[in-house]
């Protein structure tokens, strides 16, 4: 995300947003809002200096600051220290920060941390307001619950690796169950061939990466039996772990 | 966009905390040393000749190195601090053309260090003035004189250009004030003796020439001596901003 706003510089390659890198943006900060930092102000100022501060820098009006807090719930705390925020406030803070002048494209890094339920879903409401308008959002989290309520399309990066990417829907469903009594040797002939596979109890084989008629005929074509070949829809959890498991470690592996 | 909306807040950056009033207390303290000096103080035979003449008085009020420094240590820690908070981020979302955001930080930090100099040298020349008459002097000095030393300590604002770049480049407060306080008051003496020559060029010596209490550099000379120093350090930290990741 630093990449993708211009605060880190890229190893290699190039971020950029509707085909421009963000410095390039005419008006950067009214065309992306962004929260990146969930503690990004000082603790000594005030919620609507700090709000301010920002309107200032982005000619937005400071009517705006007034009417955005309202709508967080933080106009009663807006006088008061950021510093003695609950971490709740801070990320209400933050949002506001990112909402300010009405940018049409939102990147949040864990939007969701540190706010209680009613919070979690009032965000994803307003999300998934913002999106419905026409607007992009692009969202961080670990907390998959939230990604799920909140994504259309994922992304799934680890250590630095990009693993997939896709419609969730999709993703979802792009799986299948291998029942078989050697799940082991068929494990390895699927992974050979490039699949991602999980054992899933003694007889099961969770597949993903390969279209459900080639897993098929490879078992066929290893000469290995096989009782039962469907369609798996996983939870994005289950996936999660699938696409980032280290298969070095032995306790995760589908390798005998 | 033009920088006017960057400066303007940067500025309300400064203004919203807490920390140009901490400054202010602490002029009103060196002030108040002043006035207790001029009361209180006697040279080593007794007497109160420090305060006698225009010029010993002039040289009491002389506040430029005092204005030069408390500005550099107000710009270090006003950068610094910035990216102690992370405050500096949503500053470079939006200008992410970072020289801008820098420019507009190096703009408002001159200002008001400006402002803080100016207060703390009319603190203390109107401290000294008052202390006088209690004393068997009275106020010698002449209005331009006076116009002077406030004049120079008014150009503190380059010192804390200085101490801008400084806290750009360190990017910590603690260190930032350590490495300020090293180029104002360690260094000087240490590069003195290892170059001759180079004393009159020290920005103590400088600032006291602007305020018109030494008088071996020329005054367009020291001002632009003073303006160097800060300019080098400001350059440096703006092109430490460019090329360094905000993480």
């Amino acid at each position: 995300m630093k990449i993708m706003l211009d605060l880190a510089a890229a190893d290699r390659g190039r971020a950029s947003i509707g085909g421009r890198r963000y410095r390039e943006l005419t008006d950067p900060a009214r065309t992306v809002g962004a929260m990146i930092e969930s503690d990004a102000f000082h603790p000594g100022r005030n919620g609507r200096n700090h709000l301010r501060i920002l309107a200032d820098a982005t000619a937005v009006g400071h009517h705006w600051v007034d009417d955005m807090l309202e709508q967080v719930g933080l106009a009663d705390a807006a006088d008061r220290r950021a510093g003695a925020y609950s971490l709740g406030m801070r990320q209400r803070l933050g949002l506001v920060a990112a909402l300010l002048g009405e940018p049409p494209v939102l990147v949040l890094d864990e939007p969701g941390h540190g706010l209680d339920p009613q919070g979690i879903r009032t965000l994803c409401d307003m999300l998934r307001g913002h999106a419905a308008q026409g607007g992009t959002v692009f969202v961080s989290s670990h907390l998959l619950a939230e990604v799920v309520h909140l994504a259309d399309d994922v992304i799934v990066i680890n250590q630095g690796r990009l693993i997939t990417q896709g419609s969730l829907a999709e993703l979802q469903q792009a799986a299948s169950l291998v029942r078989t009594p050697d799940p082991s040797r068929l494990a390895v002939a699927l992974e050979q061939a490039g699949a991602t596979v999980r054992l899933d109890g003694d007889d099961r084989l969770v597949v993903r990466g390969m279209p459900i008629d080639e897993i098929g005929n490879r078992a066929f074509a290893t000469g290995i039996a096989v009782h039962e070949l469907s369609p798996h829809a996983g939870s994005l959890e289950e996936l999660f772990l699938d696409w980032t498991t280290d298969p070095s470690q032995p306790e995760e592996t589908t390798r005998p | 966009m033009t920088m006017t909306p960057l400066i303007r807040s940067e500025l309300r950056k400064l203004t919203s905390t807490k920390m140009p009033f901490a400054f202010i207390a602490v002029l009103i303290v060196i002030a108040a040393l002043n006035a207790f000096a001029a009361i209180s103080g006697t040279d080593m035979d007794g007497s109160k000749a420090f305060i006698s003449t225009e010029a010993d008085q002039q040289s009491l009020m002389a506040f430029a190195f005092n204005a030069f420094m408390g500005a550099g240590l107000f710009g270090a820690i006003a950068v610094a601090r910035e990216y102690g908070h992370n405050t500096v981020v949503p500053t470079f979302l939006a200008s992410p053309r970072r020289h801008r955001a820098v420019l507009a930080q190096l703009t408002a930090v001159a200002i008001g260090g400006c402002i803080i100099s100016l207060i703390g040298a009319g603190l203390t020349v109107t401290t000294v003035a008052i202390s006088l008459p209690t004393t068997d002097f009275c106020f010698h000095v002449s209005a331009g004189n006076v116009a002077r030393v406030v004049a120079a300590s008014g150009f503190a604002g380059a010192g804390a250009i200085l101490g801008a770049g400084i806290g750009a480049v360190v990017r910590n407060v603690g260190g930032a004030v350590t490495l300020t306080v090293f180029t104002f008051i360690i260094a000087p003496p240490l590069v003195a003796q290892l170059a001759n020559g180079t004393a009159s060029w020290m920005p103590a010596n400088l600032a006291n020439v602007i305020s018109g209490t030494v008088d071996d550099v020329s005054q367009p000379a020291a001002l632009l001596a003073l303006a160097a120093w800060a300019a080098v350090r400001a350059v440096v930290g703006l092109v430490a901003v460019q090329r360094r990741d905000i993480v």
